[in-house]
């Protein structure tokens, strides 16, 4: 009988160290996004010598290369304070959205894992360019010039798509009147 | 022989199955305290009165209307069915759920989660679906809701998704293992605090303004599901201003309206004539109304629905009355509760995100 009370108790506790044993994970309500892992060009950080496979379209200013989902932190040390900033805080506090003005540059953040990375790089004027040097006021046909066929377009805009990044140049009458970079998500 | 053995298999099937569901009660969270917003889908079926007016949609609604001044100045049941970043699908769900148990004369619906196509995260689906009876509404709401890193199996045994929540277990899952307080009024949640609105950064363009298939596509049923029904449905986007509400997507929703015939009302432009003061009406810099501008907002919309829709004011009939003056004072106490804390401390502690627990 004693035996059978042990195997009992054996096979209960089995079952409950096989569910509670595992992993250590974050929880969909512990504050932070459930989406697991960063993208792995979040740990690379954002200095020049950033590799570029995994990033898409790169936008570099001050010997910093600013890409969508690296860490704003390294950003932030060598850009300095914003001359704007904003955050708003999401819905059930599942952290900040938070937007840095740099001058032409307007970088918005998403949070994960109380880090927060790059979603979107706008460029507002024509003082800055792309890598491949287009800029506010270019013609569309630089761009296509530069950048090739794009993957999609619409009445106002080329969008490209390289990696995690959507490259969107809008126009008026043919000509570039913003330049945006977007983390491709899920 | 034979029968002590099954008993023994009994016994151990009764004793792992139910470890394993107070594991699983243990484990999951308790959205008691800070992050109250995953109790309010479940909160709802603990509210038994029926409603002439239920609110459906994310922050926009269940921060944005008191039910308790639609009560007080108008006599209007209300519900605010809303969950924190609830897509338009997951609204739809929870519309066909809710109207299993009642038939409300109006349903509002606000349009803010149009602009979302695609499941988000896991955290907003965890919050806007585990609360949910188990119906056919929840495992369809669940199938369209997933993100590509979701299993179907983990929302019918959340033991398998939280299982690793052992070193995040805080007195609140001790406490309420097997009960809940309420932590809203009649869906409402409070917020008496107050911060200024601030300077919004400018919209980003788009390159494309179509609003989502799939997100319009709900917004249809619920319209029809509605109308088969016979409950009008009014179509609302909420006065605040971020995240940005484009003219674009504006213009597809009138279109939407005007061709189901349904009224859709966008309340930016009305924030003057509404009476609010966004320098003191809301709590987090404009994104959401606190209880003063909420309370203003429900004064505004209730005279209105009492204007154009055939409600019934119960503040005459005893048996409403008994049921919403319990309401209001646990409205009031908690209102009260607020404001101290606001004089002792200068900030909420009890309530938002200082009240979460490491």
């Amino acid at each position: 009988m004693k035996k059978k009370v042990l195997s009992i108790m054996l096979t209960c506790m089995l079952s409950l160290g096989i569910l509670a044993g595992c992993g250590s994970g974050d929880s969909p309500a512990s504050g932070s996004h459930y989406d697991s892992a960063p993208p792995t060009s979040q740990d690379v950080g954002t200095q020049a010598d950033t590799p570029a496979t995994d990033l898409g379209y790169i936008y570099t200013a001050n010997g910093v290369d600013v890409a969508v989902k690296a860490s704003m932190e390294p950003i932030v040390a060598a850009w300095g304070e914003p001359d704007k900033y904003f955050e708003s805080e999401s819905c059930a506090f599942q952290g900040m959205d938070k937007v840095y003005t740099y001058g032409s540059v307007v970088i918005s953040t998403y949070p994960e894992n109380d880090k927060d990375y790059v979603l979107t790089i706008e460029l507002k004027d024509d003082t800055i360019t792309t890598a491949e040097g287009i800029y506010i006021g270019s013609a569309k046909a630089d761009v296509t010039a530069a950048y090739g066929t794009a993957t999609s377009e619409t009445d106002v805009a080329l969008v490209y798509e390289k990696g995690d990044c959507q490259l969107t140049f809008f126009f008026e009458d043919d000509c570039v009147t913003n330049i945006t970079y977007a983390a491709i998500m899920n | 022989m034979k029968n002590k053995r099954i008993t023994a298999v009994f016994l151990v099937l009764i004793l792992t199955l139910g470890s394993l569901y107070v594991l699983q009660r243990l484990l999951v969270p308790k959205y008691q305290t800070g992050i109250v917003e995953g109790s309010m889908v479940e909160e709802y079926y603990k509210d038994e009165s029926d409603h002439e007016v239920l609110f459906i949609g994310d922050c926009e609604v269940y921060e944005n209307f008191s039910t308790i001044t639609l009560w007080e100045k108008y006599g209007i049941t209300s519900y605010i069915r809303g969950s924190a970043q609830q897509l338009t699908w997951q609204s739809y769900y929870l519309l066909e759920d809710a109207l299993k148990y009642e038939t409300p004369k109006v349903v509002v619906f606000n349009v803010l989660a149009l602009k979302y196509n695609e499941p988000q995260n896991e955290a907003y689906n965890r919050m806007s679906i585990d609360g949910m009876k188990w119906f056919m509404s929840k495992i369809n709401n669940i199938k369209a809701s997933m993100t590509e890193e979701e299993n179907f199996i983990d929302y019918v045994f959340p033991l398998l998704r939280y299982h690793s929540r052992w070193s995040e277990l805080t007195g609140d899952d001790f406490k309420h293992l097997f009960s809940k307080n309420l932590v809203t009024h009649n869906g409402y949640y409070m917020r008496v605090d107050s911060k200024a609105q601030s300077e919004f950064p400018d919209p980003r363009p788009l390159a494309d303004y179509t609003l989502g298939e799939k997100a319009m596509g709900y917004m249809q049923k619920m319209v029809n599901l509605c109308k088969e029904k016979g409950i009008k449905i009014i179509l609302i986007k909420a006065p605040t201003e971020y995240p940005h509400w484009y003219d674009e997507w504006d213009a597809q929703v009138v279109e939407f309206a005007k061709n189901n015939n349904v009224e859709y009302i966008n309340y930016i432009p009305l924030q003057d004539e509404i009476g609010l003061d966004m320098s003191v009406d809301t709590y987090d810099a404009g994104l959401h109304l606190n209880t003063s501008g909420a309370e203003k907002m429900a004064d505004y919309f209730g005279a209105y629905l009492k204007a154009n829709y055939d409600l019934t004011d119960y503040r005459d009939n005893e048996k409403y009355v008994a049921i919403w003056q319990e309401k209001v004072d646990f409205y009031n106490a908690m209102k009260a509760q607020q404001y101290d804390e606001l004089e002792t401390y200068g900030e909420l502690v009890s309530f938002g995100a200082n009240a979460i627990e490491d």
